[in-house]
């Protein structure tokens, strides 16, 4: 059984905010692991009651059980490329439910959402999850504990390294390294200045509508997907597009 | 419908342009359309509301003050008269459908809306509405036209060519009176700042005497609509432009001062409002420089890059600059201009007082168009337009403008530096 105790410590460090920025209707956005049911990052309109320890707790045995009925159609998929998403319509609610990895994605909006709205919003967040949420192998524990030094044993002490001024080694790397996020920005800016209208001033008009700044499209490698999520609306709205139409664009 | 000359008066002294008792400033579908966008990119949807109250202050101000010269006061006459003097300014075709509790008004050929369809040929729709200065002109009228101690109107556009929608529809009802509407910018605030003691203002060059006939002779068409070469041309408030851009700036800077460290939005929008000041002028100035009434009374564009400077500041005075003169120029280098009075800094000192910042990006703008068009057109090889704009703003000098001197801190001229960066 799981506790409506305040999860705030169980959740990860990771923000959602940036992508609720805008999107109406919406009500909660709460990512769970599907191993264990315990809500790894989550996000609840000001004011709403939902609580997101519960909505994991309820989603993940919904998509669990959903997998496995739909074996009864499809057979045992070794691999899926890609995985069943649901929706769950209530007098109150409307629910998607996506699966990126080991992770569970639940957006919930307000049921007067139109239906395609809530689709492609969802989407679209599912979509920046899909570059922020950690891979299997390097996912984090739910409560990241300090790395404890392991205990020197006596002779277990590696050999000193002998140093060698004369070989010619390759100087280190010193150049910062370069994010997914950053590369999405500078592919967004650079397609917006081969198509906007008035290209000499696209630097300006993003910087000025996310209100990041230039300092952060000079240096993308920085930012958070929060970011990126303000960087293609302001991209749509600077080319007139509609919401979640530069998504192809901005992968690599 | 009656030329510009009927209703335009020098303001004596200052070498600004007024409709009645209000300061005005010739204007584009360009700049119109670009300082429009970076409100909007600055405050998102709070720059409508920003837009449309500065809208309804400054022509609250002006139908307000033509209305009561005139001696008209019923309610039908006064939206009669709004209509006229929106067409008559170049600012396209508006038609009232309201009584005293509201209505609607149907707009056509709007330089904002419509405006933004001709620069962008339709290549891009807008995501909200364009026409807040229409909206804010109505709703002004019709708050004249019926007045009430509890409330004023105000309009929502409810459709907008630049949307996509085939017109542009506005929506008024009353809301309750909160503020007093201002007097605008008035002549007054202009001889206030001028003093005493202010210098006589001296004689433009024939080209500039030529450039004030001409902008006296337009006559705009049916559909509201002066042109000016390829350029729409319209005659605006001075406060609007000022209050948007000065409203929207210290929005920025107040917000910047709660956060730190704050990225520099509000030189972000100083950038993007000297931009705007600079692409509308730059295919002003430039269409007025080799119109055919131009040529045919000072001759085609001198070969003298010297003289070519001399003359386009003279041009920007004849449009409701101010008296811009040419301090120091050397071709292709540094251009320095000066201008003893000028709206923008006219607007600053009567609303917000002295300020030791740097305060005229439209000014900045000015001087950049002028030193485009004296270096940088090939004249009598290549004629102005909006994509010979676009290849110098990509590939043309790379520019950079420092504000010198300021009346608004003390100085007796503005002194605007360009230089190459």
């Amino acid at each position: 059984m799981i506790e409506d105790a305040p999860t705030m410590e169980a959740e990860s460090a990771m923000v959602l905010d940036g992508l609720a920025v805008g999107v109406d209707h919406l009500e909660s956005i709460v990512v769970f692991l599907l191993s264990v049911a315990i809500p790894y990052a989550s996000w609840v309109r000001p004011g709403s009651d939902l609580r997101p320890a519960r909505v994991a707790d309820g989603m993940r045995s919904v998509y669990l059980a959903a997998e496995d009925a739909l074996r009864a159609f499809e057979g045992d998929v070794q691999v899926r490329h890609e995985h069943p998403a649901l929706t769950l319509e209530s007098s109150t609610h409307l629910i998607l439910l996506h699966r990126v990895r080991t992770f569970g994605v639940a957006c919930s909006f307000a049921r007067e959402v139109p239906l395609g709205f809530a689709r492609m919003a969802a989407r679209q967040i599912v979509g920046t999850l899909e570059q922020d949420l950690p891979y299997p192998a390097e996912a984090p524990p739910v409560v990241q504990l300090p790395p404890h030094a392991k205990a020197t044993v006596p002779g277990s002490l590696p050999a000193p390294a002998q140093l060698d001024f004369e070989a010619h080694e390759p100087a280190p790397d010193t150049t910062p390294p370069r994010s997914s996020i950053g590369d999405r920005v500078r592919t967004l800016v650079s397609h917006l200045e081969a198509v906007a209208i008035d290209p000499h001033v696209v630097r300006l008009r993003v910087a000025l509508r996310t209100g990041l700044g230039l300092e952060a499209l000079v240096y993308p490698d920085q930012l958070n997907s929060d970011a990126l999520v303000l960087i293609e609306t302001a991209a749509e709205d600077i080319l007139g597009l509609e919401r979640g139409k530069l998504t192809e664009v901005a992968r690599p | 419908m009656m030329n510009l000359g009927t209703i335009l008066r020098p303001v004596a002294g200052a070498g600004l342009l007024a409709v009645s008792d209000q300061i005005v400033l010739g204007a584009t579908h360009h700049e119109s359309v670009l300082l429009d966008q970076a409100v909007s990119d600055a405050l998102g949807s709070e720059g409508w509301a920003v837009r449309r109250q500065a809208a309804f202050d400054a022509c609250f101000a002006l139908i307000g003050a033509i209305a009561k010269r005139l001696g008209i006061e019923g309610d039908r006459e006064i939206l009669d008269l709004a209509t006229e003097l929106y067409a008559t300014l170049g600012l396209g075709q508006i038609r009232f459908d309201i009584t005293a509790t509201g209505g609607e008004v149907v707009g056509s050929d709007l330089l904002f809306g419509g405006g933004y369809q001709e620069r962008y040929g339709g290549k891009s729709k807008l995501r909200h509405q364009a026409d807040a200065f229409a909206a804010g002109f109505a709703a002004a009228a019709a708050s004249i036209a019926y007045p009430s101690d509890w409330g004023s109107f105000e309009a929502d556009e409810t459709r907008c060519v630049a949307k996509g929608d085939g017109v542009c529809l506005f929506s008024l009802s009353r809301r309750p009176l909160t503020f007093r509407p201002g007097d605008g910018l008035t002549r007054s605030d202009a001889e206030q700042l001028l003093g005493p003691d202010a210098p006589p203002e001296s004689d433009s060059l024939p080209i500039g005497k030529v450039t004030r006939d001409i902008v006296a002779s337009c006559v705009a068409s049916e559909r509201g609509i002066i042109r000016i070469s390829d350029c729409r041309f319209a005659l605006l408030p001075a406060s609007y432009r000022s209050q948007l851009t000065f409203d929207t700036l210290h929005l920025l800077e107040k917000r910047a001062a709660g956060r730190s460290p704050a990225p520099r939005l509000g030189h972000l929008f100083i950038d993007l409002a000297r931009e705007a000041s600079r692409a509308g002028m730059f295919q002003l100035l430039g269409s007025l420089f080799e119109c055919a009434p131009v040529r045919d009374a000072v001759g085609p564009p001198p070969e003298d890059p010297h003289e070519r400077v001399e003359q386009l500041s003279s041009i920007a005075g004849a449009v409701g600059w101010g008296p811009v003169s040419v301090l120091e120029y050397t071709p292709d280098q540094r251009l320095v201009i000066g201008v003893s009075m000028t709206p923008e800094a006219v607007y600053y000192a009567a609303r917000h007082g002295g300020t030791p910042q740097s305060r005229m990006p439209g000014l900045q703008g000015l001087a950049e168009a002028i030193f485009y068009l004296a270096t940088s057109v090939q004249w009598g090889a290549e004629t102005v337009s909006l994509d010979l704009y676009r290849r110098l703003a990509l590939d043309g000098p790379d520019l950079q403008v420092e504000e010198t001197r300021s009346i608004l801190s003390g100085d007796r001229e503005c002194e605007i530096v360009v230089s190459l960066r």
